[in-house]
């Protein structure tokens, strides 16, 4: 997850910065003008918090965004905090967030080099089936198998 | 997906591991396989799915042993041996798998042609009659045991939490929230008194208070989730904290109404596989999505709602996309999210039939 978070901060540097145009300067002044409801020319932790939830896709990568600010891990982020790393804020913010699938994509990425890589077999596995008796990962073999991993929630 | 395929020598397995995101739709973690498989009995139910299920250890295992991918997608050859591994299964994706490792279908499946999703009737009980605590962010479980309770099922599940700075330094805010289970359709019965939590500690732990009390509530009867925040110093993070846990519920079907005392062993260490809760600001951003109308017409328009959330209330509620959320959109948003109980996953419930 932290590295989703590199790659979207560093992700939107690198746009901006090999990219940049006046255009986009104007998208980036018009995305942090939005973001500042009161006007005032700098943006309040809760003005910040409340444009990136409306941009986020999930609540988790919000969360991860605070960590990656909270440098003291004292659960609040103080003005230096946010300060020290305004320009990357108003820049990530600026080129907005990435769209869900850019997400899964960078995701399965990430995943495609953890273990079990493609190839490798599962090993000794044991569970249960829907009733409760154990289900050994070998009987599944003969036939392709597709798990899907999920739960209620 | 299934339907198409059975037949071609493809096996289909959901995998029931941990809940990873307790609270939604008031579901809380189960405390061992018995009832982990009432949780998968009652995904089979609600949507009337004929994919068998396959249901991990209490451990995590399975999830661990495929490189922990919460929502993963896998396909295993004959010989056992993976060829797709996806973090996030969808179906596009999936079937596009299928069709190159096995073939094309004629005649695919269509969602209309799948039983629908069963949608329990809500409950009569009291909610959103106790107020939420406002805790801070980022909190992470802390490492619980439940001793086994041979004559009561856990009716009401304990979950902990703490600040990082609680698991980095020792000393921070821990978190206690009693849920009632929904498995079990039982609700507070608030005339026989206050749910109390007791803490005991052999000098290990620090603790602002010991003993907590439920808040006084109205209602004879209610389901919401009663919540403590307190300051916590740990000294020894591998010596439990004890917490005795009296509540009195009754079944909503009212033949049984009973007070028990149940026993958790809490440690001042971080446990991943509990899951973490929805951030605050779903759950209760909607929870009175009904109360903004101010002007009583029914309908939703931006300067009713809070600053700061507009474009979020829009960008999800406004289906037509004409800037006003209708009263046909509030109810189906509402009814979405579980009337502002908590975030439907599978939304309309197909999304697991795919």
């Amino acid at each position: 997850m932290i590295k989703s978070l590199k790659f979207l901060i560093v992700g939107s540097l690198f746009f901006v910065g090999t990219y940049g145009s006046a255009q986009e300067a104007d998208v980036a002044l018009a995305r942090f003008n939005e973001a500042d409801s009161d006007a005032n020319g700098s943006l309040s932790l809760l003005e910040f918090k409340s444009y990136v939830e409306a941009k986020l896709p999930t609540f988790e990568q919000f969360d991860l965004l605070v960590e990656r600010l909270d440098a003291d891990q004292d659960d609040a982020i103080s003005p230096e905090e946010f300060g020290g790393r305004r320009d990357a804020v108003k820049q990530l913010i600026a080129n907005s967030i990435p769209a869900p699938m850019e997400f899964v994509d960078e995701f399965n990425l990430q995943f495609s080099k953890r273990k079990p890589l493609v190839g490798d077999g599962i090993g000794d596995l044991v569970a249960f089936d829907e009733n409760g008796d154990e289900l050994d990962f070998a009987s599944l073999k003969g036939k392709y198998t597709v798990l899907n991993f999920g739960c209620l929630t | 997906m299934y339907r198409d395929y059975r037949d071609k020598d493809v096996q289909f397995f959901y995998v029931y591991k941990a809940v990873e995101h307790p609270e939604i739709n008031n579901f809380v973690s189960p405390l061992d396989i018995e009832e982990r498989l009432k949780h998968i009995a009652h995904a089979k139910d609600r949507f009337q799915t004929e994919i068998p299920w396959i249901c991990d250890t209490m451990d995590n295992k399975v999830e661990n042993a495929f490189g922990g991918a919460p929502n993963g997608g896998f396909i295993l050859d004959p010989d056992g041996k993976v060829v797709r591994k996806r973090f996030w299964a969808n179906p596009q994706t999936l079937r596009s798998d299928l069709e190159e490792l096995i073939g094309k279908v004629e005649n695919i499946t269509k969602v209309e042609d799948l039983p629908t999703a069963f949608t329990p009737e809500p409950r009569k009980i009291a909610s959103g009659v106790v107020p939420r605590l406002q805790l801070p962010g980022r909190m992470r479980p802390l490492d619980i045991e439940h001793v086994p309770d041979d004559d009561n099922p856990f009716f009401a599940k304990l979950r902990v939490e703490g600040t990082p700075r609680l698991f980095n330094t020792g000393k921070g805010k821990l978190y206690f929230g009693v849920y009632l289970d929904p498995l079990y359709k039982v609700h507070w019965n608030n005339r026989a008194g206050k749910v109390k939590l007791e803490l005991k500690t052999e000098g290990n732990v620090i603790l602002e208070q010991q003993t907590l009390t439920g808040a006084e509530v109205k209602e004879d009867a209610d389901v919401d989730p009663r919540q403590f925040l307190i300051e916590a110093t740990f000294k020894d993070q591998s010596a439990p904290l004890i917490a005795l846990l009296t509540y009195t519920v009754c079944d909503d079907a009212e033949t049984f109404c009973i007070e028990v005392t149940q026993e958790y062993h809490i440690y001042g260490r971080s446990n991943t596989n509990l899951g973490t809760r929805p951030g605050i600001f779903l759950n209760e951003m909607f929870a009175n999505v009904r109360d903004m109308d101010t002007n009583g017409d029914g309908d939703l328009t931006t300067d009713e709602l809070p600053l700061g959330k507009v474009s979020m209330y829009v960008g999800h509620m406004d289906y037509n996309a004409n800037n006003v959320i209708e009263k046909s959109e509030i109810d189906r948003f509402c009814k979405m999210f579980n009337n502002g109980r908590g975030v439907s996953k599978f939304n309309d419930g197909r999304r697991g039939q795919e």
